[in-house]
């Protein structure tokens, strides 16, 4: 806070003599602070001796054989897991508090080193055979139970992505669009489906009462794959795809009405970005169909990208206004 | 200089600064309100996730406009270049529009149409000019730059400046005599300590208070390129690079091996002294550069052991400062000091009634009545409100 500022405010007579002495005393005895330049390097630290040891097994694989090393990850993964259910706090359907700053961090490595110690147990001995589903299904039940038990957004995180990927789907952003070639119509349905699940467990939630701080990571994921997904059933079916125009439309709405009645910008932004996508591939499409000769249909394709874009623009502009309006903030 | 509107400018900092005192205690709300009242704001700045839509929206309309000019244009090159001028003007003339009439501050519009104008105008420009030398490229870019920052007060625009100047400087090196370009590095270095000290003096300056981020920005690219300056590395590969041949082996290079080692180490250690965040987080950064530089040279460890040992390092070295530091002492606290509630943790009544009695005197006693909130787990997930 500055001082002189606050002394200005004291001449014009905004605040009182007793206010201009608390934020001199304020700032007199305020710290500085290393939190963050401390827990920089305490997370530096931690990469780079994960990196350091990781590099270390794989160069010596040999001499140390693949059981001590799975001993040593099952190991630090009981071990995180025995100090949470120490000292986690009871269970409750509500927001629980965290009972240390370190709490989150250990449940994290525990749960991390599961899913290595299961994915290094199918990788070296074929645990599971062939049977691919159960290789994921067993760490994402874990991972579920440990999110609600412990009440932790990132292993959530991790459940969800799980479950994508028992349904064959790869969650994460990055390789959506990298791996998946979304070629396979019915891992298009799968992303559908998944998306809806996911939204109903975010409605159920909120409803329900269970664990209500868990919805926006459920609508985060709902709304990101049911997307995507309807975006890439668009993109493949050649035939139908106004059909599938019509059923992002109505995708599209539904999470409009929820992000209004929320005020969330975030979701507001993802539906605006979303159906313009959809939307301009349609145009473009027709476009193409009516097939004038080529320049013209550039021009056209130009023109549309300009005016429609300076439509989104002021749509942005007015939910901004309406959510403004809203809020209290 | 700056198109933004002055007073809203201040009033925006006098509000932001009654919403922390607010936060803190200091002020009652109805204060914070009449605070607002008498100061308005006004400037459009949307909601974070509206700047970045408008942001891209803005760039795909000024680049489907050129692609529609272009197309339609004849297609020689002069028109090209006529076209990229003109745009970028065209894109100026929108930014100032936006700006003036239309209030916007930080939103992802005027963002975008300033890196659309300067970088049409560059191009522009450059394609205008016959085979541009690389010195006069560094001339266009500082001056183009150097005009954004001054009336638009963008941080990255200001380091551009500074590095097309730095650029400019080695250039001109080039074309000198043998004896200017081996002591190049020293003249970046007095260059980096001259913009150093210009800017902690603008800093300062009343006039130049609506500056305050790009003099901060500037601070730490004079910083990091008094480091570059004296690196051993750069020195020697950019050295051979630009003036050919081997230039300092042997004769100086073990000054700046010094150099390279005690700069970043001089910069925490002035961090610590002075409190000062700014060399401290540019001292830890260059530290990273200092061990690359010298595993580059000389292959200390293999890469795992250098890895874990310096992991194990820093992991004590960092809990046993958070521990160490958990109680305050020399002004330096481990936890967080959130501005949040702080009258009510720092007890400050008492401190304020200790003050008032004991008068200028004697110094209140510190410390060891402060809680600082320890934070309620930093959870690791998506949470917040959107």
């Amino acid at each position: 806070m500055d001082i002189h500022t606050f002394q200005q405010l004291h001449r014009e007579g905004l605040i009182t003599d007793d206010s201009l002495q608390k934020v001199e005393a304020v700032e007199k005895a305020r710290l500085f602070s290393l939190h963050w330049e401390l827990k920089t390097l305490l997370y530096l630290g931690v990469t780079l001796l994960s990196g350091g040891l990781g590099i270390l097994v794989y160069k010596n694989i040999d001499t140390i054989g693949h059981q001590v090393i799975l001993a040593a990850i099952a190991l630090v993964s009981v071990g995180c897991f025995y100090y949470c259910r120490r000292n986690a706090a009871p269970l409750s359907v509500a927001k629980v508090q965290v009972p240390n700053p370190f709490f989150d961090y250990i449940l994290l490595l525990g749960c991390l080193t599961m899913i290595t110690f299961i994915a290094y147990l199918q990788y070296a001995y074929s645990v599971f055979g062939s049977r691919y589903g159960l290789a994921t299904f067993i760490p994402m039940v874990i991972l579920f139970i440990s999110a609600y038990s412990f009440d932790h957004l990132g292993v959530l995180s991790l459940a969800i992505t799980n479950l994508a990927a028992w349904m064959g789907i790869a969650v994460t952003p990055m390789r959506i669009i990298k791996e998946n070639s979304f070629d396979d119509r019915r891992l298009i349905y799968t992303g559908l489906f998944l998306g809806i699940i996911l939204l109903l467990a975010a409605m159920a939630s909120e409803k329900r009462n269970i664990k209500k701080h868990f919805e926006f990571t459920y609508n985060n994921f709902g709304t990101h794959i049911l997307f995507i997904s309807g975006l890439a059933g668009l993109f493949l079916h050649e035939q139908f795809f106004i059909l599938w125009f019509l059923f992002l439309l109505l995708i599209a709405f539904y999470i409009y009405r929820q992000a209004m009645k929320k005020n969330s910008f975030y979701f507001l932004l993802l539906v605006s970005l979303y159906t313009y996508i959809a939307l301009s591939y349609v145009i473009i499409r027709i476009l193409d169909k009516i097939g004038f000769a080529d320049m013209n249909s550039i021009y056209l394709g130009l023109l549309y990208f300009i005016f429609s874009a300076i439509a989104l623009v002021r749509i942005l502009i007015v939910f901004n206004r309406k959510i403004k309006a809203n809020d209290s903030l | 200089m700056i198109a933004y509107n002055r007073t809203s400018l201040d009033n925006l900092y006098i509000r932001d600064q009654a919403k922390e005192a607010f936060a803190a205690g200091c002020i009652s709300g109805e204060e914070n309100t009449k605070i607002g009242a008498a100061h308005p704001v006004n400037f459009y700045t949307p909601n974070y996730f509206i700047c970045v839509g408008l942001f891209f929206l803005t760039v795909v309309i000024a680049t489907c406009s050129l692609g529609l000019f272009m197309l339609v244009s004849a297609g020689s090159s002069d028109s090209y270049t006529f076209l990229l001028i003109f745009f970028g003007l065209v894109s100026y003339g929108a930014l100032e529009y936006v700006v003036h009439k239309r209030r916007h501050f930080r939103s992802g519009v005027d963002y975008a149409l300033l890196w659309m104008s300067a970088g049409l105008l560059y191009a522009g420009l450059f394609l205008a000019v016959n085979n541009m030398s690389t010195i006069t490229q560094c001339i266009t870019v500082f001056a183009i730059s150097i005009l954004f920052t001054l009336r638009f007060a963008n941080n990255i625009m200001a380091m551009l400046a500074y590095t097309a100047l730095l650029a400019f400087i080695t250039h001109i090196a080039v074309e000198m005599n043998r004896a200017i370009q081996l002591i190049m590095p020293f003249i970046i270095m007095a260059v980096s300590v001259a913009t150093w000290l210009l800017s902690v003096r603008l800093y300062k300056q009343e006039r130049c208070r609506h500056y305050r981020q790009c003099l901060t920005s500037i601070k730490v690219a004079a910083l990091t390129s008094f480091y570059l300056a004296g690196n051993y590395f750069v020195v020697r590969e950019l050295g051979s690079y630009m003036f050919g041949s081997a230039q300092y082996a042997g004769g100086i290079s073990w000054l700046f091996w010094i150099l390279t080692v005690a700069t970043p180490l001089l910069y925490i250690y002035q961090g610590v002294r002075k409190k000062d965040s700014i060399f401290l987080w540019t001292g830890l950064a260059l530290i990273a550069a200092t061990v690359y530089t010298i595993r580059y040279y000389y292959s200390v460890l293999p890469i795992e052991w250098a890895l874990i040992l310096g992991g194990i390092a820093m992991i004590t070295i960092a809990y046993g400062l958070i521990r160490y530091l958990k109680t305050p002492r020399h002004g330096f606290t481990s936890l967080e000091s959130s501005s949040k509630h702080l009258m009510e943790k720092l007890n400050i009544e008492s401190l304020v009634i200790a003050e008032t009695f004991a008068g200028p005197t004697a110094a209140p006693a510190p410390s060891n009545d402060f809680q600082f909130g320890g934070g309620s787990g930093g959870g690791a997930g998506a949470g917040g409100q959107y």
